[in-house]
């Protein structure tokens, strides 16, 4: 549990006076062929905590969260415009290396996603080829982002077992666990936790708020409570456009607007 | 009137169960005929010499040790040729999906190759390095082989490297790892069981095809390994030898069709094995 935090990657993206620079969302527009699903997004999330994306199946706050790391160019077809700015810099610039990129905004998806390897190569695959480290080090890492994830004391003497044998709240944990290993500046969650068992929902989400402290985290969810639970600040979006964005207890005690009342109150049946 | 209604039903259930047991048996029958055929005779004609000489003359003793090295060397440098270039169009086709129309013509072409006769392949390959290069040759043999074998390892690793779920490759993809990674070191390795499955079907396949290699490496009566020779190999020898008069080439070759035989029903058997789902996946 000794493990120490190599040069701790916290809050990388801090401007010179020591403020956390902001996560700047100007003009976004996306388009899945001829489907215009995110309808000119303007926000400013706070450069530090959890900031929650909300709303129905299908609003687009997934899409939303795969421009942040440009997964989505995987796909013919879809399309981003506008501009994300992480520490300053347009994520949508076609100049961006997009393998850097996405080392420093790391993703944790809805399904564990095990490599078919060892639960330590799991960590450690990523961090080998991405970055220049000797053995004794990343063998630190792996220990360190273990531990950050909760799941160290589970596997510590199970390290060359194959992810795939850990049970899926744990499963899921290696993957938190092998993101964070990048030490990236920014965490998108998208939601991580709807298949998992309660046991397993309740882990992750404590791993969450712990991780806030050091990673800033944007998180997709279909769970009220958990947004309620884990975030600082909550956008909730309806057909690709925003309805609300406000601090948490604000946009769930006093909304704003009646589409969010109105979906808060369903929301909590 | 519902208790005659039943048994109406129950009888022709009982009579269809009765036809489809029948016609499974019936297919089963000869299936059954032939193995029994091949080791009665094969195991009779079988015999270490036949490991140790070479192809007689007829009405002498001997074996079949060069048309037995002659299919190992082609059967090898086709499969090697055919992996290597099934697995990148299958790479090609499973994981550039954003050439999507390019896909679909490889795809489609694919599919005719899996369906050409095989004969027509072997004249596809006397026209283009028989004829132009003077002769029968072991090499043109060998690239007949690798052309029935490749359509075969095409389409099934595409379609085992399609089972791998997206959010793998996302999940690769999202840790800044480059595509090349993801794809050889976490997809490939994903979908190795699949994979080898592939081949090994495709070898057994190719092992007993004769049709490609009577106009490509034709037959060889000493021992040859030289690749721009006629190549002695056990499919030609077989259709040879099986249909003189001579009866010590008849045994050879029902030992020879026996040891085939054996062959490809190890590689299902074993293919069958290791593709049986397990924690790996």
């Amino acid at each position: 549990m000794n493990a120490t935090a190599p040069d701790s990657p916290a809050l990388s993206h801090v401007s010179e006076d020591g403020t956390p620079t902001p996560v700047e969302v100007e003009n976004l527009q996306f388009h899945y062929g001829s489907f215009h699903a995110l309808k000119d997004l303007n926000l400013r999330f706070a450069g530090t905590g959890a900031t929650a994306l909300i709303g129905p199946s299908g609003c687009g706050k997934s899409t939303f969260l795969r421009i942040f790391n440009r997964i989505y160019e995987l796909y013919p077809g879809q399309h981003a415009e506008g501009s994300i700015r992480i520490d300053g810099e347009n994520v949508l610039d076609p100049h961006t290396d997009l393998n850097e990129l996405r080392t420093k905004v790391g993703m944790v998806f809805q399904r564990p996603t095990p490599f078919p390897m060892s639960i330590f190569e799991n960590v450690a695959f990523a961090v080998r080829k991405v970055q220049r480290i000797g053995k004794q080090e990343l063998a630190d890492r792996v220990e360190w982002s273990l531990s950050k994830a909760g799941l160290w004391e589970e596997v510590k003497d199970s390290l060359r077992k194959p992810g795939s044998a850990l049970s899926g709240g744990q499963q899921q944990r290696l993957c938190i666990a092998r993101t964070i290993a990048l030490q990236p500046s920014v965490l998108l969650l998208d939601e991580p936790t709807s298949a998992l068992d309660p046991y397993s929902v309740q882990k992750v989400e404590a791993l969450v708020e712990e991780l806030k402290n050091e990673f800033k985290i944007i998180i997709v969810t279909h769970n009220m409570s958990q947004a309620r639970r884990v975030s600082e600040e909550t956008v909730f979006m309806v057909r690709g456009e925003v309805v609300e964005f406000a601090p948490t207890r604000e946009l769930f005690d006093s909304p704003r607007e009646d589409r969010t009342r109105a979906y808060l109150q369903v929301g909590d049946l | 009137m519902s208790r005659s209604l039943s048994f109406g039903r129950r009888a022709k259930n009982s009579l269809f169960y009765l036809f489809s047991v029948f016609t499974t048996l019936f297919a089963l029958f000869f299936l059954g005929a032939i193995f029994w055929e091949l080791i009665r005779s094969g195991f009779a004609g079988l015999d270490w010499s036949d490991f140790t000489e070479n192809t007689p003359p007829p009405m002498t003793d001997g074996g079949f040790l060069n048309a037995l090295v002659g299919s190992l060397i082609m059967t090898t440098i086709a499969m090697s040729l055919a992996t290597v270039v099934g697995v990148l169009v299958a790479t090609f086709l499973s994981e550039f999906r954003k050439q999507a129309r390019l896909g679909s013509v490889v795809r489609f072409l694919n599919d005719i190759l899996l369906s050409a006769p095989s004969i027509i392949i072997g004249l596809f390959i006397y026209a283009l390095l028989v004829v132009p290069f003077g002769g029968f040759s072991g090499i043109a043999g060998s690239i007949a082989l690798a052309i029935v074998a490749l359509p075969m390892i095409t389409r099934t690793c595409e379609d085992v490297l399609r089972i791998v779920p997206d959010q793998l490759r996302e999940a690769g993809i999202a840790l800044g790892l480059k595509r090349s990674t993801v794809t050889l070191r976490i997809i490939y390795r994903s979908a190795r069981a699949g994979m080898v499955t592939a081949v090994l079907l495709a070898l057994g396949r190719v092992a007993g095809e004769t049709a490609p290699l009577l106009f490509t490496a034709l037959n060889n009566s000493g021992f040859s390994a030289n690749l721009f020779a006629p190549m002695p190999n056990l499919p030609v020898m077989i259709y040879q030898f099986a249909m003189s008069p001579y009866e010590n080439w008849k045994e050879l070759a029902w030992a020879a069709s026996l040891l085939i035989t054996v062959f490809i029903l190890a590689l299902n058997v074993f293919s069958r094995v290791i593709f049986r789902p397990s924690t790996s996946s």
